[in-house]
C-alpha cells in the first residue's frame, strides 16, 4: 500500500477530477437516438412498408412523407415480415431499410468530428449564422408557406422543415459542420457552406436538389480553404463564399452551373462570414463579426473597391433598389446599425439596437429592418420612415439567423 | 473498404458516455498503471512516481487544453479576451507531449534529481506510452476525428462525404504493433534512455509517413521533432554508456 503525501494526494485528487471531466465531459445530455440517428429508415409493420424516424428516443412512423421520395409500392414486406425487400426502380433505396430498433449501421456522423470538443458555454463565436427557426403554431399559417432549412452545425445536416404545419421534413447528411445555407434564385438548388473538421484542414461547398433533397455534389475545397459566408448572383450563375481561416483568408468564386472555382480574391479582410450582393449583383459586401473593418467588392472586377471603417459586422441588408446598405456592427455596446450610401460610401444614419446584433434584413417596402441582437435575445425593428427603433424583450437566448416567409 | 459507424454512446441516466472519452480516461489509468509497475521494478519509490506521474499528467492536461484553445482561437480571443470562456474545449496533443515532457522535466529539476535519474523516470513513461497511446488512438478510431485523404484503399473509411483514410484508425494499428515490439524487447535489459530513444524516433518517423496521408500539404514537423528527440536521448544514452564503460561491468545505466 503506498502511503501518499498532502501533495501527492492533492494532486491524485486533480487527476481524478480530470479524468471524470474527461470521461462525462463528452456528454452531451440532451443527445437523443433523434439526434444520433437523423434521417428515416423503412420497415414492416403490419405487412406494410412504414417509414420510419426517431422521434427523441421513438422510433415513430411517419404518418405523411412532405418529401415526396417513399412510396410503399417500391417495398414488398411478404417475403420478410421483418425488412422489407426494395423493389423499386432507383439502384439503392432511397432509405434505410431496418427493423424497428433503429436504421443499423450507417447513420451519419456524429457531432464529434474534428477534435472531440466540449463546451464550457454556448459558443459565441462559433462560426455563425445558422438559420432561426419559427415555433410552431404560427398564428397565421397558410399552405403557401415556404419550407425553412436549417444548417446543423454539429450534427453535419441540414433539416428541411415545413412551416405549415411546422414539422420537420427530411434531414439532408452534409459535410462536416455546414454553416451558411442559401437558395439559387429559381429555387431549384441549395448551397451549403461546410467549415470542415475544427482544426481548419478545409471544408467544402454541398449542392442539394431541392426538389429530392438529394446532395448533388460536394465540392471539396483546397487545404485551410474553410468556407463560411455565402452569397449567390442574381442570376444564379455565381456564387461566392468566404473562407474563413485567416491568415490566409479569401473568396472563392464558384461557377454554379459547372460547379468549380474559377476565382480566389485573396486581399480581403480576415474572417469574411457576412456576405450580401446588391440587388443588381454588382457589389459584394463582406463583413465579419471578427473584422475591423467591411469590404466592397465590385464583382466585375473581382477587387475592393472600398473599406467602411464598420467593426464587427455581423450582416448586411440592402434596399430594395441597392442605393442604401445597411451594416451591422457588435463593437459597442449596445450594437449599432449604420445605414451606408452605397454611392458615396458615406454613413448618414446610425442606429442603435440591442446587444451584439448578428442577423439584418429589410421587409417589404423597404420600411423595416429587422435585426436579432445576439446576446441579450432582443429583437430590434428600424422604422425607416420615422427613424425610429424599437428593440423587444428578451425573446430567447442568443438568436442566430432571421428570415422572412415569401 | 471499412464502414463507417458512429461513435458508441453508453447512455446512463443523464449522462452519456461517449467512447472517446472513456478510452482516454482507460488509457490515462493503464499507463499510469504500467509506469508505476515499472518503476517498482526499477526501484523507485512508489509514492515518488506516482507524484511524478501526476505532475506530469496535470501539467500535460493543462497544456493540450491551453494549446487546443490558444492556437485555435488566437486571433478571437486576441479581439475579445473573454472569447476564452466562451468556446469549446478540446485537446491538442502535440501541446500534451510537449507541456508532460517539459512539466516532467520540471519536476525532477525540483525534486533536485540528476540527468540520469531524470532520463530514467523519462524513460519508464516512455515504455508505458505506447500502450496508453494505443487505447488513446482507438478512442479516436472510434469518434472518426482525424479524417485524411480520399483514397480507394481496402484500410480506407466510408465517411458520408466519401471514402477517406482514417488518420486514428492507422496509428491505432500501429501502436499494436509497436506495444508488442516495446514488450518484446522487455524482455531483456536495456540501457537508460533506450526507450525514450526508441519511441521519438519510431513513432516521430511514422508521424512523418501518416502526414502524407493527412488532407493538408506535407508538414513534418511534428514527426521530425520527435525524431530528433528520440535521436537526442539516444545520443545521451551513447555518451552516458561510453563515460561510464570503465566502471563496473553492468553499468548502473543498464537497470
Amino acid at each position: 500500500m503506498i502511503r501518499l503525501t498532502t501533495s501527492t494526494k492533492l494532486m491524485a485528487f486533480g487527476v481524478a477530477l480530470s479524468l471524470g471531466w474527461v470521461v462525462l465531459a463528452a456528454c452531451e445530455c440532451d443527445e437523443t437516438k433523434e439526434d444520433n440517428y437523423p434521417g428515416f429508415w423503412v420497415t414492416c409493420i403490419d405487412n406494410k412498408p412504414t417509414l420510419m424516424t426517431y422521434n427523441n428516443n421513438d422510433a415513430t412512423p411517419v404518418t405523411s412523407d412532405a418529401a415526396g421520395s417513399f412510396n410503399p409500392s417500391d417495398w414488398d414486406c411478404s417475403k420478410d415480415a421483418n425488412s422489407p425487400q426494395y423493389k423499386g426502380s432507383a439502384d439503392s433505396p432511397p432509405f434505410q431499410i431496418s427493423g424497428p430498433s433503429g436504421p443499423g449501421g450507417s447513420a451519419r456522423p456524429h457531432a464529434a468530428s474534428g477534435t472531440t470538443y466540449y463546451t464550457i458555454l454556448e459558443p459565441l463565436l462559433s462560426l455563425p449564422f445558422t438559420p432561426f427557426v419559427p415555433p410552431p403554431g404560427t398564428p397565421t399559417c397558410q399552405s403557401t408557406f415556404a419550407d425553412v432549412f436549417r444548417t446543423n452545425h454539429n450534427e453535419g445536416t441540414v433539416t428541411r422543415f415545413g412551416t405549415c404545419p411546422f414539422t420537420d421534413k427530411v434531414t439532408i447528411p452534409v459535410f462536416q459542420n455546414p454553416l451558411q445555407i442559401a437558395f439559387t434564385p429559381d429555387g431549384t438548388r441549395a448551397l451549403v457552406t461546410s467549415f470542415g473538421d475544427l482544426e481548419g484542414d478545409g471544408g467544402a461547398l454541398t449542392f442539394i436538389n431541392v426538389a429530392t433533397n438529394q446532395v448533388t455534389n460536394t465540392l471539396m475545397m483546397p487545404y485551410q480553404v474553410t468556407p463560411n459566408g455565402l452569397a449567390i448572383s442574381p442570376d444564379g450563375s455565381t456564387a461566392y463564399v468566404g473562407n474563413f481561416t485567416s491568415p490566409g483568408q479569401s473568396i472563392l468564386v464558384i461557377d454554379i452551373p459547372t460547379q468549380t472555382i474559377t476565382t480566389t480574391i485573396n486581399n480581403v479582410l480576415p474572417y469574411p462570414s457576412a456576405m450580401t450582393l446588391s440587388p443588381d449583383g454588382s457589389q459584394l459586401w463582406v463583413g465579419s463579426p471578427l473584422g475591423a473593418e467591411t469590404d466592397v467588392i465590385d464583382t466585375a472586377t473581382l477587387t475592393t473597391v472600398f473599406r467602411l471603417n464598420i467593426q464587427r459586422s455581423g450582416d448586411i441588408a440592402f434596399n430594395s433598389t441597392g442605393t442604401m446598405a445597411y451594416v451591422t456592427s457588435a463593437l459597442n455596446v449596445p450594437g449599432q446599425v449604420y445605414a451606408v450610401d452605397t454611392a458615396t460610401y458615406k454613413i448618414l444614419s446610425t442606429y442603435t439596437v440591442g446587444n451584439t446584433p448578428a442577423d439584418i434584413k429589410m421587409s417589404y417596402g423597404d420600411q423595416f429592418l429587422v435585426v436579432n441582437n445576439y446576446f441579450d435575445g432582443t429583437i430590434s425593428i428600424i422604422d425607416l420612415r420615422q427613424d425610429v427603433v424599437n428593440t423587444s424583450q428578451s425573446l430567447g437566448t442568443n438568436p442566430i439567423g432571421i428570415a422572412f416567409l415569401r | 473498404m471499412i464502414p463507417y459507424f458512429p461513435q458508441p454512446v453508453l447512455h446512463l441516466g443523464a449522462f452519456q458516455i461517449h467512447a472517446f472519452g472513456f478510452l482516454a480516461a482507460l488509457a490515462v489509468v493503464l499507463g499510469g498503471r504500467v509506469v508505476l509497475l515499472r518503476a517498482h521494478r526499477k526501484g523507485i519509490p512508489a509514492e515518488q512516481m506516482f507524484q511524478f506521474c501526476c505532475w506530469t499528467y496535470l501539467v500535460a492536461m493543462a497544456c493540450a487544453v491551453l494549446s487546443k484553445l490558444i492556437l485555435d482561437n488566437f486571433p478571437a480571443i486576441f479581439v475579445d479576451p473573454v472569447h476564452a470562456f466562451r468556446t469549446n474545449l478540446g485537446f491538442r496533443s502535440v501541446g500534451g507531449i510537449a507541456g508532460g515532457f517539459v512539466g516532467a522535466l520540471l519536476w525532477c529539476r525540483w525534486k533536485r534529481l540528476s540527468l540520469y535519474e531524470t532520463i530514467r523516470r523519462v524513460d519508464i513513461v516512455a515504455y508505458a506510452t505506447p500502450f496508453a497511446w494505443m487505447i488513446g488512438r482507438l478512442g479516436c478510431t472510434l469518434a472518426h476525428d482525424h479524417r485524411g485523404l480520399f483514397t480507394t484503399s481496402w484500410i480506407g473509411v466510408k465517411f458520408p462525404e466519401g471514402t477517406r483514410y482514417d488518420l486514428g484508425l492507422i496509428e491505432f494499428l500501429f501502436l499494436i504493433f509497436l506495444t508488442i515490439a516495446f514488450y518484446a524487447l522487455d524482455r531483456k535489459p536495456r540501457p537508460v534512455g533506450f526507450y525514450f530513444g526508441l519511441y521519438g524516433v519510431v513513432y516521430g518517423g511514422f508521424r512523418i509517413w501518416l502526414d502524407t496521408l493527412h488532407a493538408q500539404p506535407l508538414r513534418f514537423y511534428g514527426g521530425a521533432v520527435g525524431v530528433l528527440v528520440g535521436l537526442s536521448g539516444w545520443a545521451w544514452m551513447w555518451a552516458y554508456q561510453r563515460s561510464h564503460a570503465s566502471e563496473a561491468a553492468v553499468s548502473p545505466a543498464v537497470v
